[in-house]
């Protein structure tokens, strides 16, 4: 390829700067070649040497002759660490522990109640046979009033409502608040019986 | 008859008075097995969030404390003659903790589907509560008592007793077969109480009571700021010493209004309607109290 601008290069080529080498680098360059050459057998030889591990106790010497002050920063270093770490773990653990799971213990124990105590009114037969005298009586009636079908169908309410109540009443609860509202229920259906009656007439 | 004898038939009488004696006895008292499963829960609670409980068969007791979390103890028992039927049917007894962004809930409820209940089931609830924490409870066959609670509450209860201790804020209550007791409820009070009795003493605010088939009795002071009774098949009782204060419309259809003498009384009547107006004494303006009811009496009175 023909270099077009041969002078300008030319003339910058010679424009650059020149140095020169220190005057006894050769030598230097020379003597340390001369030093490798010359350890080479050395560095063979010691490749050739046997290895013994060295004895643990060596170690534990060389650890207790340490300076002092590296030991006891090492320690305090750990302390702080195991600290935090308990400090963690305790909060942790009672954080969870008092809103975790539910504690549920199961407990058995013997009572001795009186009868009396008991609700009684469970299997009332004596109602159950007024229900039923009034059924009767109801289904007999060719017409009713409008009086008497409200009063039909207040019955009905109560009669659901003593259902309801009774499906949650076993003959062994002594929930005495039911009983008694139980017994309203009883005692206000007798009143509609009756004032059904009274419309019949 | 000789001596013999008659030892004879003593003794014979007498064995047969303690075995009759001890026979009565035997069949006056029961042994129970008494199964009970002891439930305790601590649950975090956020500003704003309603403490939602759902009972059944249930006693439960609600009160504030100085704490900001909400503790629940529930027992529930279970009581039969056998222990292993007391023990098995107190597996029907279910209970449920939830937490949700709004709402703390805690629920028990009785799975058992037949007609009758084998063993007596009954839930004992002690709750305690942030006091900015909202209550709104649900209970049914049971018993509740909210005391000292300052933000008001809403029960929905059927077959239920309720009592109400120190209530502030709005107080809504819908009640069927359950008599409520409110003692110191200040606020804005709804009442829809069937086939229950009221009972309110010491009551502040503004009250609006529906009643069905129940007796209503308002112990009131001057602290009422408006009362609005409207009864259907109940008697209601209205009790002041200060009787000359209020500002009185009463109303009754196919009743009685009684009221003591001194007051100054307006009345008519059209129909089975009868209507009286009491006005306070001097230029007060009084307290509105609005009493409105359909086969049922009316009684004013001192205490």
């Amino acid at each position: 390829m023909e270099e077009k601008n041969k002078h300008s290069l030319k003339k910058a080529i010679d424009n650059l700067p020149k140095y020169s080498p220190e005057a006894n680098l050769w030598d230097k360059l020379s003597d340390n070649l001369d030093q490798a050459q010359a350890d080479a057998p050395l560095h063979e030889a010691i490749k050739l040497l046997p290895t013994y591990p060295a004895p643990d106790a060596a170690w534990n010497t060389i650890e207790q002759n340490l300076p002092a002050v590296r030991r006891k920063m090492w320690t305090r270093v750990l302390a702080v660490a195991a600290s935090l770490l308990l400090l963690i773990g305790f909060v942790w653990n009672t954080t969870t522990e008092e809103f975790g799971p539910a504690i549920v213990k199961v407990k058995h124990q013997e009572k001795q109640v009186q009868e009396t105590q008991l609700v009684n009114n469970v299997y009332n037969l004596n109602a159950a046979l007024a229900d039923s005298a009034f059924k009767t009586i109801v289904r007999a009636q060719k017409e009713s009033s409008d009086r008497a079908k409200e009063i039909l169908a207040e019955l009905d309410e109560l009669d659901d409502s003593k259902k309801r109540l009774k499906s949650r009443l076993s003959k062994f609860d002594t929930n005495k608040n039911l009983e008694e509202t139980l017994n309203k229920i009883e005692k206000e259906s007798a009143e509609l019986r009756a004032a059904y009656l009274a419309t019949t007439i | 008859m000789n001596t013999t004898n008659s030892h004879i038939i003593i003794r014979f009488i007498f064995l047969l008075s303690v075995t009759m004696i001890a026979n009565i006895s035997m069949a006056q008292s029961v042994n129970l097995q008494i199964v009970t499963k002891e439930i305790k829960k601590k649950m975090k609670y956020k500003d704003g969030q309603v403490l939602a409980v759902q009972g059944e068969k249930s006693e439960v007791e609600i009160t504030p404390w100085e704490k900001d979390y909400i503790a629940i103890t529930l027992n529930l028992t279970a009581q039969h003659p056998e222990r292993a039927i007391a023990e098995e049917d107190l597996t029907y007894f279910e209970y449920k903790f939830e937490d949700t962004r709004d709402t703390i809930f805690i629920q028990n409820e009785i799975t058992a589907k037949d007609e009758t209940l084998r063993s007596g089931l009954q839930a004992f609830y002690v709750i305690n509560i942030p006091a900015s924490c909202k209550v709104k409870l649900d209970n049914y066959f049971g018993t509740a008592v909210l005391t000292d609670l300052s933000q008001g509450i809403d029960i929905n209860s059927e077959f239920c007793n309720l009592e109400l201790k120190n209530i502030l804020g709005k107080v809504d209550v819908n009640t069927y077969y359950g008599d409520l007791i409110g003692v110191m409820i200040n606020g804005e009070v709804n009442i829809s109480a069937r086939r229950s009795n009221v009972t309110l003493s010491e009551i502040e605010g503004k009250f609006n009571i529906e009643a069905h088939s129940g007796i209503v009795k308002v112990f009131a002071n001057q602290s009422l700021l408006d009362m609005n009774i409207n009864a259907t098949k109940s008697d209601v009782f209205f009790y002041d010493s200060q009787l000359s204060g209020y500002n009185f419309n009463l109303t009754s259809q196919k009743g009685d209004i009684e009221l003591p003498d001194r007051l100054r009384a307006e009345y008519t009547k059209e129909n089975e309607i009868r209507n009286i107006i009491v006005k306070p004494e001097g230029e007060l303006i009084g307290v509105r109290v609005a009493i409105n009811v359909i086969s049922g009496d009316i009684m004013l009175g001192t205490r």
